[in-house]
């Protein structure tokens, strides 16, 4: 197990390099004079020179690199162009936000996407099947960035239940959080929690059809363990490592709701980055995020890995 | 026999979907403490007609006729208490010993399951009765095995296994579907020895399905002969050797293996067994059969009795006593 670790967090070293030459790339990928496109068209030369010695253009391109990462690895994002603090601070500060967002988002999408995907197993080819077949369809189809708007007219607009948007921190007001986060939240369940649903139905299906069903059966358990014991727990490994993939779109969906809400995590804060083209923070938050969802996956990894005897325990 | 029977057949039907039937009309008691043999070929029907006792068909299956166990007819008992029954009066091996374990749970914890549904009991007690069960059919280090997960053992184990989850509960019929199939010879004997045990000890009565003649002659009272679907001869395992009534009979014992390797498929008799979706017209047999003659087009023959304890399906069936006789 402890060779395992090792090995996968050897696997994620090239994938880190290559983001990070991703990242220190990004301000080449910017037609024309990087420097022009961030200070505006008003800029004055001076300006425009000081522009390229903050963020060291004014070097030749192995210094650049050298110092990039000779940064990165004090752990030196750079500084925000916009807000003016260090991209670190930024993205320490704004991803609590994000994260208790995710969470409640991802507890949702699991709650709904599996009880809405064994519902349909379960009564597989009556209403309820396909009921939940086109909710699921829905959910995946419809954009959410949509969805989030038509939240906001019907339950805040409308029916008034809970605030078109803002945010209360959950260390402050628990309930004043619940109110802020769960329009977001759901709104980021919902298109997740349309693919677990098919994906919990259909494994659910093959799974009921198996022999080991058959004998929890034969040996005179009552079905609610047949379903709840022996079919869930193998229902429940692919379902876990889809949820590396679940949370990977609840991230990047999280830029778009929370623009839309109005919630300062780190989806806002790289939102505001990309349309004020503040380089350094695109740049650290594009390492922070992929660093992040890096280290999740292979934490799923091994969560499965443990779930799994016939990985966990090799045969003798 | 003339005690009430402990399972009680009568016509059973089953098909899948209007076009295929699986199993037509068949009909067999099992007393109590009698092992009785179903043998037949491939797709023949003996596994639906065991999983239909059982109550486990798929709810695709469409099952007419009555089930009668104990008197109770199992097909109109509720859900629950058929539950009930299961396991606890009516064990099951069944034939696919590779897959019928859970992957993720270890054997300890399916055996004591199934032992502790039935008879509430604490885990420690249930843990030293899975040990208990496992050494009764012979598996080796019993204790440790109850920690392993079903990829860690054998196919011949997980039979065991399987069977030890069966027996958990002392059933009054045990329904064996080839239990021997993953097994090698010797513990195929072990096996054998211990159903007769079984009934020796506590009455069980056991349906045991197989290909394997060898097997049967060893250890059933009475075998039933399935035909693509139906039953075609009925009879003690002496008078099934001794003077089969049915072509097809005579065919299976024609091409019997002895109990010398594995289970050797009962394919020899000429020709296959039709497509359920073109059934020939008349007796089922008919094309296949050595004996039949133009009267055997007109009908499918149905299951009558040559003698208090055989009945064949073929309309020479009498005359072949007859000539037995000469
Ligand atoms: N769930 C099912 N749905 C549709 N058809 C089925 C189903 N189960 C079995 N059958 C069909 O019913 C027929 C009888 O199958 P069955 O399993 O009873 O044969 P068998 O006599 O046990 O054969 P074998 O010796 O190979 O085990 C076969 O043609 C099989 O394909
Ligand atoms: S009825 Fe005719 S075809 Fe059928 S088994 Fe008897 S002799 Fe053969
Ligand atoms: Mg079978």
């Amino acid at each position: 197990m402890f060779g395992y670790i090792i090995s996968r967090l050897l696997q994620a070293i090239p994938i880190l390099i290559l983001v990070s030459l991703i990242a220190f790339g990004i301000i080449y990928l910017i037609p024309g004079d990087a420097a022009v496109v961030i200070g505006g068209p008003s800029a004055t030369p001076e300006e425009l020179a000081q522009i390229r010695q903050n963020l060291g253009l004014d070097q030749p391109l192995h210094i650049q690199i050298l110092t990039f990462y000779a940064h990165l690895f004090q752990g030196d994002l750079g500084r925000s162009l916009t807000l003016g603090i260090p991209v670190v601070d930024a993205l320490l500060a704004r991803s609590p936000i994000t994260i208790g967002i995710a969470i409640y988002s991802l507890v949702l999408t699991i709650l709904i996407g599996l009880s809405t995907g064994m519902l349909a197993a379960l009564n597989h080819n009556r209403w309820i099947d396909q009921a939940a077949t086109l909710f699921a369809l829905l959910g995946v189809s419809l954009p959410n960035f949509w969805l989030a708007l038509v939240m906001i007219v019907l339950f805040s607009v409308h029916l008034g239940w809970l605030p078109t948007g803002g945010y209360v921190p959950f260390t402050k007001d628990p309930i004043g959080w619940l109110r802020t986060a769960t329009l977001p939240a759901v709104a980021l369940a919902l298109m997740q929690a349309g693919l677990l649903t098919r994906i919990t139905r259909s494994t659910m299906l093959e799974v009921l059809n198996q022999d080991y069903i058959r004998t929890a059966r034969a040996k005179g358990l009552p079905e609610w363990i047949v379903v709840g014991r022996h079919a869930l727990a193998n229902v429940m490994m692919p379902i876990v490592t889809m949820i590396g993939l679940v949370l990977s779109v609840l991230l990047s969906g999280s830029i778009v709701i929370e623009t839309i809400f109005g919630v300062p995590g780190i989806g806002s804060l790289l939102g505001s980055a990309i349309s004020n083209r503040d380089y350094p923070m695109i740049q650290g938050g594009l390492l922070f995020v992929t660093t992040a969802l890096l280290l999740l996956n292979i934490v799923i990894d091994l969560l499965y890995t443990s779930l799994d005897p016939r990985i966990r325990v090799r045969g003798r | 026999m003339t005690a009430a029977p402990l399972l009680s057949v009568r016509d059973l039907t089953v098909s899948f979907n209007t076009r295929f039937t699986a199993v037509r009309e068949a009909s067999f008691d099992v007393h109590p403490g009698e092992l009785v043999g179903v043998v037949g070929e491939s797709g023949s029907g003996k596994s639906v007609s065991a999983l239909a006792v059982m109550g486990l068909l798929p709810p695709t299956a469409k099952v007419t006729g009555s089930i009668h166990f104990e008197g109770r007819d199992l097909l109109t008992l509720s859900r629950r208490e058929l539950r009930k029954l299961r396991g606890r009066d009516i064990g099951i091996i069944f034939q696919e010993p590779m897959t019928s374990l859970n992957p993720v749970f270890t054997i300890g914890d399916q055996i004591t399951e199934a032992v502790r549904v039935h008879d509430p009991m604490s885990r420690k007690a249930a843990w030293d009765r899975a040990t208990e069960l496992l050494e009764k059919v012979g598996v080796p280090a019993p204790r440790r095995r109850l920690q392993d997960y079903p990829h860690q053992l054998s196919g011949g184990l997980r039979q065991r296994v399987m069977i030890a989850i069966a027996l958990s509960s002392s059933p009054k019929l045990l329904i064996a579907d080839e239990p021997t199939t993953a097994l090698d010879v010797t513990i195929q004997a072990q096996l054998l020895d211990l159903l007769n045990q079984l009934r020796q000890d506590f009455g069980t009565a056991i349906l045991l399905i197989t290909h394997n003649m060898g097997v049967m002659a060893e250890v059933a009272d009475r075998v039933v002969v399935m035909y693509a679907s139906r039953i075609v001869e009925e009879a003690t395992i002496f008078d099934l050797f001794d003077r089969p009534q049915h072509p097809y009979t005579s065919g299976l014992l024609g091409s019997t293996p002895e109990l010398d390797g594995e289970a050797h498929r009962l394919r020899t008799i000429a020709g296959a067994m039709p497509n359920p979706a073109e059934l020939p017209p008349g007796c089922l047999f008919a094309p296949r059969c050595p004996r039949a003659i133009p009267a055997c087009l007109d009908m499918q023959p149905p299951l009558l009795p040559i003698s208090p304890a055989q009945s064949a399906a073929c309309i020479l069936a009498p005359g072949l006593v007859a000539e037995g006789a000469r």
